[in-house]
């Protein structure tokens, strides 16, 4: 089990991380969500020991991590951009934290066989990593962060940098394996798509601070604030008449006698809907997802009715 | 709250500092010094007399005008017989192009003295262009630092050139500029940084040239590194050598930061294209004759000269025989030789060997600790520019310097064998560290990060990330050491030993001999000295040239 404490990190004047605390059970899966610039790499590379914090404290089980160096940690860290070491090969990479731990080779190259069996790459032992597509560099990545079978595994953007369909699929695959081994994972990432789909809980992160921290559906439906529900694509306004709320474009209809009068000033097919930006009469414009056959274009009037049991109220 | 690996990790920074830093003190900074304090204080008490004689010499003012004269010619020379060169290989595709390339880098990494040689059996009485009378003649220097440094301008120039986009020049053409006009007005100026640099290097080498002007210049032409060697050697004079040195290495601190600036200047914004999409083959006649042109003048100039010289070390009187070389070990306690030449082959392989084993330890250290600081710590630029210094500060300096402070307490080494691999370590160390620098800085800090994670410690992390990426860098950095040991001069002809000749210094024992026979002993001891240079550099060739670091 995780601990993260009151955990501070500093770059020169810039304040990272500011007090963070977080607890990641055996066995589960919380996913980082943030912005980019929002502290989400720090706290995977604070908890790894590749930044020393100025305040606060990492432990595994009760034992006191913050002072020890990141190779005796026994964690795991797969990095944005796969890092894999040019000069050796598949199995050299994915071999390399078993051989760290000195264990013999015959048996580190069966474990390393089987790793790679795991993530779909049987039979590329001996592929040069340089020859490899995205999508394969990138589950080698996972198969070397898995091999020496850390008590945590942490995921910094694992996906970013492949295409929609690749990145799709991978998440499928990914969410089995943490199912199938059990793993206790802290996965950072800028999607909420992935976030919702992978984790377990959720921590949406902003200037170095945890805003929210709670299960997909909690977070989801209840952002906590203002930063969290317009970062989830929320409306935030007061032209509903209960104060300050978050609405989702969705949960607002086009009726004919609808309470709010507004103008349509853009529109966008989305797939399955079309996002409409209605500017209000007397306010900001508010996004919504009108579906069905007769959709308004720019310049149209239209009403619309908000289900209020779909407004979140915020804190002010 | 900064954990202790932040402190064990500066610790070991200064370690690994330490060691270059205490080489450099002792037998560059502390040899320097003392040279300055011979030169200012000749008794024991400030005396600015000898710098004045200096000054006021007419004589020594001429040689002082003459190096600088000298330099700047040979220069320009260099930079208009190779810029054609330079574009040639740069825009253009011919069969045995990479074999060219390669040939036209012997020069630059031969022996000086070895040079030297060369354009004594092209331009001595007996040689093919005897007849001209340029033997002893500034003709001869002129052309031999041309042979010595077009390598220079066609790696520094052709490196950039070969990267411009060519269709500025087509925007150009198109926009109604002629040939010339194009070249003048968008190729050039996009040059013009490279040949700066390409240009402060050559007159750095030529205004320090040592075993080239003592060669072919004779008694009539002297330089400052040559009036320092003269002084020393043959008058005994230490003050005015001593005065001498000062003058030279203010010059040659002005050269360098002349050339920092022009390199400087280098980190505009271009436009560059990778290399293969720039050059072609040559397709119409005017196009095939400018490659051609280049081609013979690469021949005649370069080839011509090491042809000759390998011609007439065979040339004995009884015909075509081996009887030079037979003669390098029979050949015994001449004046000034007291062992057969020949061993001076194995003093060289010895001596080499040693000083790239010091060069890589220094050099790869001080690479190691100016490259590792981490992201955060940049390194200050004043540890680099010490390391580079001995690069341009001249072997003569080094030599001389080594004579007059390393003979007494608390050094007393003028006995020993050691200062020469030493020396020549001390003027190879920083071409290792240039070419080590680039390599690890190129290094993700992140491929460090994910090892260390992954359960390397900090020194597995040393040897299983930074060591195996670099091991190509590190042979290329031992084969150059080993080539500027096996040909250094200009330093080991101080401190070398009677009894333990290195091959260079044979040839120019040899070359003062009178007699055919020593001349052809000479021409066949740099055939040698050229072979076994050739054998390093071919390794180098190997691990390809177009990938070394900075120069």
């Amino acid at each position: 089990m995780l601990h993260v404490e009151a955990l501070e990190v500093r770059y020169g004047d810039t304040v990272a991380l500011d007090g963070v605390d977080l607890v990641v059970e055996d066995g589960e899966v919380v996913s980082v969500l943030g912005p980019s610039g929002s502290g989400k790499s720090t706290l995977l590379r604070a908890v790894a020991g590749l930044e020393p914090p100025v305040l606060g404290r990492v432990a595994w089980d009760g034992d006191d991590l913050t002072r020890v160096p990141p190779h005796r940690r026994q964690l795991g860290l797969m990095f944005q951009d796969h890092t894999l070491f040019p000069h050796r090969d598949v199995l050299g990479n994915v071999a390399f934290g078993l051989r760290m731990r000195r264990v013999p080779a015959a048996h580190a190259a069966a474990r390393a066989a089987e790793l790679l069996a795991l993530v779909g790459l049987a039979g590329y032992a001996h592929r040069h990593v340089t020859e490899l597509s995205g999508g394969e560099q990138q589950r080698v990545a996972l198969a070397r962060a898995l091999a020496p079978a850390p008590r945590l595994l942490m995921l910094d953007e694992p996906l970013g940098s492949l295409d929609r369909a690749l990145r799709e699929r991978l998440m499928v695959e990914l969410r089995e394996l943490f199912t199938r081994l059990g793993l206790t994972s802290l996965y950072v990432t800028h999607d909420h798509d992935e976030a919702f789909a992978l984790a377990d809980r959720v921590a949406v992160m902003h200037e170095g601070r945890i805003e929210q921290l709670g299960s997909p559906v909690d977070v989801w439906e209840h952002p906590a604030n203002e930063f969290v529900a317009r970062f989830l694509g929320y409306n935030v306004t007061d032209a509903l008449g209960h104060g300050r709320v978050a609405v989702r474009p969705d949960s607002l209809r086009i009726e004919p006698d609808g309470p709010i009068a507004g103008v349509v000033a853009a529109r966008t097919f989305r797939r399955d809907h079309f996002l409409l930006e209605v500017k209000i009469a007397d306010g900001p414009s508010l996004e919504v997802a009108a579906t069905g056959d007769r959709i308004p274009t720019a310049g149209d009037p239209l009403r619309l009715a908000v289900d209020p049991d779909a407004v979140v109220p915020l804190s002010p | 709250m900064v954990p202790a690996r932040i402190d064990r990790r500066r610790i070991a920074r200064g370690l690994m500092l330490a060691v270059p830093l205490a080489f450099l003190g002792v037998f560059f900074v502390y040899p320097v010094a003392s040279i300055v304090g011979r030169g200012l204080t000749p008794d024991g008490s400030l005396d600015l007399s000898p710098i004045g004689d200096v000054v006021t010499d007419a004589r020594l003012r001429g040689v002082a005008w003459f190096t600088v004269w000298q330099a700047t010619v040979s220069t320009a020379l260099t930079v208009l017989v190779a810029l054609p060169g330079a574009y040639v290989f740069a825009r253009y595709e011919f069969r045995g192009k990479r074999l060219v390339r390669a040939a036209v880098l012997v020069p630059f990494v031969l022996p000086t003295v070895v040079v030297g040689s060369a354009f004594l059996a092209v331009l001595g009485e007996s040689g093919p262009l005897g007849f001209l009378g340029l033997d002893q003649s500034l003709a001869a220097i002129l052309l031999a630092h041309v042979f010595f440094d077009y390598a220079v301008v066609v790696l520094v120039v052709g490196g950039l050139w070969a990267h411009l986009d060519p269709r500025q020049e087509d925007a150009a053409r198109v926009l109604g500029a002629g040939r010339w006009q194009t070249f003048r007005s968008v190729t050039l100026p996009a040059l013009q940084p490279a040949i700066a640099a390409a240009a402060a290097i050559v007159f750095l080498f030529t205004f320090t040239s040592f075993g080239v002007i003592l060669i072919l210049g004779g008694p009539g032409y002297s330089t400052l590194e040559t009036e320092i060697y003269r002084q020393t050697v043959q008058f005994l004079d230490l003050p005015q050598a001593a005065a001498l040195s000062i003058l030279q290495l203010v010059a040659v601190i002005a050269v360098l930061l002349v050339a920092g600036r022009a390199q400087g200047r280098r980190a505009q914004a271009l436009r560059l294209r990778p290399r293969a999409e720039t050059s072609r083959r040559a397709r119409t006649a005017a196009e095939r004759a400018v490659v051609g042109v280049n081609l013979a003048v690469i021949a005649v100039l370069l080839g011509g000269p090491i042809a000759v010289l390998v011609e007439r070390s065979f040339d004995t009187a009884g015909g075509y025989s081996f009887g030079f070389y037979r003669a390098l070990s029979e050949l015994r306690r001449t004046s000034t030789v007291f062992v057969p030449p020949i061993e001076a082959v194995r003093n060289s392989i010895v001596f080499a060997s040693a000083a790239t084993v010091i060069a890589l330890v220094i050099g790869g250290l001080a690479a190691f600790a100016i490259a590792g600081a981490g992201r955060r710590v940049r390194p200050g630029r004043g540890l680099d520019t010490l390391l580079l210094l001995p690069l341009g500060v001249s072997a003569v300096t080094i030599g001389f310097g080594f004579l007059i402070a390393l003979d007494r307490p608390p050094f007393d080494l003028r006995a020993s064998p050691v200062l020469i691999p030493i020396a020549h370590a001390l003027v190879a160390a920083p071409f290792v560290a240039r070419v080590l620098i680039p390599v690890l800085r190129s290094i993700d800090q992140r491929l460090r990060e994910a090892a260390a994670v992954l359960g390397a410690s900090p020194r597995r992390v040393w040897r299983e990330i930074d060591l195996p990426i670099v091991a190509r860098a590190v042979l290329v950095a031992a084969g150059f050491a080993f080539a500027i040991s096996l040909g250094e001069f200009g330093a080991t002809i101080f401190i070398a030993r009677p009894d333990y000749p290195t091959l260079p210094v044979v040839v120019f024992r040899l070359l003062g001999q009178p007699g055919a026979l020593n001349f052809g002993a000479a021409m066949a001891a740099s055939v040698i000295l050229m072979a076994v240079t050739a054998v390093a550099i071919l390794a180098i060739e190997r691990f390809r040239f177009a990938d070394i670091g900075e120069f």
